[in-house]
């Protein structure tokens, strides 16, 4: 069985041997759009055998002993991929929607944005991406990747969220296990968050920064702005010129989402 | 080190200004310099080429300060955007 999504305006082809773990990924990836209709060439993912199984990419075999394990090779090999050879400016970043316009919030990995992404799914925003804010390089426009979410047993159970499906040590969500929708289309950028760690799970202090910082952290974030930095600094630019810049004291991720849910509604 | 004498923006670089302040993307270390408001200021005298004698004068104008006050942090800017690539240099001297 083949699953083929296509991730980032990448063309992703999943071979699978065992149906079960391809209903899996097929149910897991559903909310990455359709492939293209002239789909010949693209990344390949070959998953063979019924456990263990060997996670084949044009980069490496990898072995997993259990389906959790295999769960993640797959959907990391597909991320990487798609942050790598996507055809658009792709940023490290959380992205929702609300009321055709977008959030905004560029973070590293372990900083809590999956989390907080989760938490405003789960009060009522559209799922753009947890992974990356993709614009088009030639007019800016924003380009959504719903991958599945990976929530750590702490995220989850601050979320209070229920289902999905385990893979080694996470639990993957897609935007419906929160009572989401997906935006593949998101309008343009309303707000920029820079998040700042709280000890104090109380504190969700928003303040209005300098688009300057904004500026920075978007860069340094950057998956593919290398290819053309100038036009990468000046889409962002224009990006921030239309945005409010905000820094969010990350305290408890539930009471973060309701003050920055309260700030956009206040705006 | 001597100052410049006349200076210019370099050709290949690419600003963006935001809140009033320049970020400059430099092609050839693939770095971006997001510059002070004084620099920003220093910086907004080089979008042509320019005598750094006229250039001080302007900045000084700008903040209201005397030439001898800010000749030598304006040296120093232009230094430091030559060093990193943003601005070219013509001719050497003090200014």
């Amino acid at each position: 069985m083949i699953v083929q999504r296509r991730a980032l305006g990448v063309d992703v082809a999943i071979r699978v041997e065992d149906r079960c773990f391809a209903a899996t990924l097929d149910h897991l990836l559903g909310d990455l759009g359709a492939t293209g209709s002239s789909s010949t060439s693209g990344y390949e993912v070959t998953v063979s055998g019924y456990g263990p199984w060997a996670v084949r990419t044009p980069e490496r075999v990898r072995e997993a002993l259990t389906e959790e394990g295999a769960l993640t090779h797959v959907l990391s090999a597909v991320n990487l991929s798609a942050v790598t050879d996507t055809p658009f400016l792709a940023l490290h970043a959380a992205v929702v929607s609300r009321g055709g316009q977008s959030l905004v919030v560029p973070a590293r990995s372990g900083s809590g944005k999956s989390t907080l992404t989760a938490c405003l799914l789960k009060q009522g925003w559209r799922y753009v991406s947890d992974e990356a804010l993709a614009l088009d390089w030639t007019t800016g426009e924003l380009v959504g990747y719903p991958r599945p979410l990976a929530l750590s047993p702490w995220s989850l159970a601050a979320v209070e969220a229920t289902g999905g499906i385990p893979a080694d040590g996470e639990t993957l969500l897609r935007a419906g296990d929160l009572g989401a929708g997906v935006d593949r289309t998101p309008g343009p950028v309303r707000q920029v968050v820079l998040l700042e760690r709280s000890r104090d799970e109380a504190d969700t202090g928003v303040t209005v920064v300098d688009r300057n910082d904004a500026l920075v952290e978007l860069l340094s974030r950057g998956f593919t702005h290398r290819h053309n930095g100038g036009r990468a600094l000046i889409l962002l630019a224009d990006l921030l010129r239309r945005a409010d810049v905000l820094r969010l004291n990350l305290g408890h991720p539930v009471k973060a989402a309701a003050r920055l849910s309260d700030v956009w509604e206040a705006g | 080190m001597d100052a410049p004498r006349v200076a210019q923006l370099s050709a290949d670089c690419t600003a963006v200004e935001l809140d009033g302040r320049v970020s400059v993307f430099n092609p050839g270390t693939q770095t971006v310099h997001t510059l002070s408001a004084s620099a920003t200021a220093v910086w907004r005298q080089l979008e042509e080429p320019v005598d750094l004698v006229v250039a001080t004068q302007e900045v000084a104008r700008h903040y209201a300060v005397p030439v001898d006050e800010i000749r030598a942090d304006v040296a120093a800017v232009v230094r430091t955007l030559i060093e990193a690539g943003l601005v070219s240099e013509d001719g050497r001297g003090t200014p």
